[in-house]
């Protein structure tokens, strides 16, 4: 004996628990709250309305400026069932939408001036019109799917609640040790490794949901023929 | 009862899909960045919000009331009804000295009332607010040289500005896009602000701030200065007050001086901040100094003067879509018992445009034709179209001139 006892960590809460004790405190009218908040989930918010508008940085910020401010009034009835950033990429998408309608704005065509030079008589490689695909000898196919999944992960650690994401990304990408985590997430190094845990499963599961084909989507049926 | 999993089998499982995450947070790399000036304005919009919603208090009025006095930071203005109540004495002695603690903190609250700039309608007005859209934020400035800056509130629509006070109206292109029009004047007395001052307006995404009633700092975007006569009259008539100061438009890359005018500053840049100004002359005429040398810039001319202190010049027109989000932020005009010739003043003076009467007569009777009613939220441009065919006259613009003729009618 004589060994002093560590003291358990207490038990996690989940993570639709802390969003949900987040809002409610910002609701409240605590500024560490609204800056956790800002801070969580307005930069992900920006990338998924980025992606939706073709990287129209004006009108994205503008979109998901209105999105917020309007989602403040309802984020009351918020009980934690969806992530949060799920239910805040539902209303931003609805506000792009919204948007669109008003405006009603047609995609915007690629004329024949907008596409690169054809230069195949000449040394240069033809650049690919896709930015960021294809560039380095990779099938546009190839490159797509890449892209896709790339974009898959980002969107995952998105709808993780910000901390997860970003113990994930210190430990995967930046490769921090574990101590060097928890003093940054200021908690101990048992509590930062269960922390990893669950961050590993929650982005898993929304990794494996974002992977799945829209419930909307059917496979075809053999028609029957008529008897 | 389901049965215990090995723990071995948990360890390696729970390995390999470390393993996979591993994989696929390296593959994907790191998430992109988004930018900073964005998220700012997102953030500072949405504070706004909260405070209005939430009714919740600033950061440094929560740490004040909490704990306590800040050596570099105002003393908090508490109400009266915060204040501890004073202990009731008998003897007389303690008496004169709770009475004179009382006179004192009095005293002392009044002298931070006038000074602090923690509450943003605080000090005295030098301008009021005449029309507003979307959203506007004001704060007022920090009392003493390296205090922070009390924070971001909502403009109220009947708002009147206080000496030093910060203005931020929205960027972008939704509802919230924010535009101010702002009538600048001396305070005769305090809270009420001159009637006849120089017409101030905020475009949306700028930030400036009120140094004076005729001093403005323009931090970010653009804004738009008419010192002419009082809306109303005849565009170009004059009119304008003897005694009224110049207005001086401050900006990081010189200053801008009316002479009698009315005209755009805008600050031009990206996300790297301004590295440009241009001042854009509509009437009259505007003075542009810049490490002490002066350019003056006339009607229909526009003035660039960028980072590195090279200059342009080049005629503009006074009217178009280049000067449509002046129009859009006048305030409203309320026609009743005005004259034909007041509202065409009107129209001339927001939308730039010269006005010809296509009959003689007509010019002469502008004087005599007295409107009733109320145009709503229709704006200069559209005010014609509205307005004139109940007066049985009917308007059209030909190159920035809008010619008002007696209507035609076909029987």
């Amino acid at each position: 004996m004589g060994e002093t006892e560590a003291t358990p960590d207490p038990p996690a809460p989940s993570p639709s628990l802390e969003e949900m004790a987040l809002v409610r405190a910002m609701l409240a009218g605590d500024e560490l709250a609204l800056e956790a908040f800002g801070d969580g989930y307005f930069p992900g918010l920006l990338r998924f309305a980025l992606a939706r508008l073709h990287g129209d940085s004006d009108l994205a910020r503008d979109l998901v400026q209105t999105t917020v401010c309007k989602a403040l009034t309802k984020l009351k009835g918020f009980r934690g069932e969806a992530p949060l950033f799920a239910w805040l990429c539902a209303c931003c998408r609805n506000e792009i939408a919204m948007h669109f309608r008003k405006k009603s704005h047609r995609p915007r065509l690629v004329t024949l001036d907008d596409m690169p030079a054809d230069s195949s008589s000449g040394a240069e490689p033809t650049p690919s019109p896709f930015p960021g695909l294809g560039g380095s000898g990779e099938s546009p196919d190839r490159a797509l799917l890449r892209k896709e999944k790339g974009d898959r992960v980002h969107r995952a650690l998105d709808l993780l609640p910000p901390h997860y994401a970003r113990a994930l990304e210190w430990k995967y990408l930046q490769r921090l040790p574990v101590n060097e985590i928890a003093t940054r997430l200021e908690q101990s190094p048992k509590a930062t490794e269960s922390l990893l845990t669950r961050a590993r499963n929650a982005f898993r599961q929304h990794y494996e949901d974002l992977s799945r084909p829209p419930d909307n989507i059917r496979p075809f049926r053999k028609l029957e023929a008529p008897s | 009862m389901s049965e215990p999993t090995d723990p071995t089998i948990q360890r390696a499982d729970e390995r390999t899909a470390e393993r996979e995450v591993q994989r696929l947070l390296e593959e994907a790399g790191p998430r992109p960045e988004v930018s900073q000036k964005d998220l700012a304005t997102i953030k500072t919009a949405f504070r706004a919000e909260w405070v209005r919603h939430t009714g919740a208090v600033s950061g440094a009025e929560r740490t004040d009331t909490n704990g306590g006095t800040q050596p570099d930071r105002p003393a908090p203005l508490r109400l009266e009804r915060d204040r501890p109540r004073p202990t009731r004495r008998v003897a007389f002695g303690p008496l004169l000295a709770a009475a004179a603690a009382v006179v004192l903190t009095a005293g002392l609250g009044w002298w931070w009332w006038q000074h602090s700039a923690t509450t943003p309608m605080a000090g005295p007005a030098v301008a009021r607010v005449e029309a507003r859209q979307g959203q506007v934020l004001i704060r007022s400035a920090a009392v003493r040289s390296g205090a922070d800056p009390a924070p971001w509130s909502v403009l109220p629509a009947d708002g009147r500005i206080p000496l030093g006070a910060e203005l931020q109206t929205s960027p972008g292109a939704s509802e919230l896009r924010g535009s101010l029009a702002l009538r600048l004047g001396p305070a005769p007395k305090p809270g009420s602000v001159s009637e006849d001052g120089p017409s101030l307006r905020l475009d949306a995404g700028s930030r400036a701030r009120i140094v004076s009633a005729s001093v403005i700092e323009l931090r970010e975007g653009a804004l738009y200065v008419d010192t002419g006569p009082a809306p109303g009259d005849e565009a170009g008539t004059g009119g304008e007050s003897e005694h009224r100061p110049a207005v001086e438009i401050r900006t990081p890359f010189g200053v801008a001086t009316d002479i009698g005018t009315r005209f755009e500053v805008r600050l031009l840049g990206g996300d790297a901040g301004p590295d440009a100004l241009r001042v854009r002359v509509r009437e009259g005429e505007v003075l542009v100094e810049q490490s002490g040398i002066s350019e003056s810039a006339g009607l229909g001319e526009e003035l660039t003067l960028h980072a590195d202190g090279t200059l342009d010049r080049s005629p503009i027109d006074t009217w178009g879509a280049e000067w449509e989000w002046v129009q859009q932020t006048a305030p409203p005009f309320d026609i009743e018992g005005r004259t034909l010739r007041e509202l065409l003043g009107w129209v001339a003076r927001e939308t730039g445009w010269r006005i010809r009467y296509g009959d003689p007569e007509l010019a002469q009777r502008a004087d005599t034709i007295v409107l009733h009613g109320s145009m709503g939220g229709v704006t200069p441009d559209q005010a014609p179209d509205v307005v004139l065919p109940g007066a049985g006259l009917s308007a059209r613009t030909v190159d920035g001139t809008l010619v008002v003729a007696p209507r035609v009618t076909t029987e």
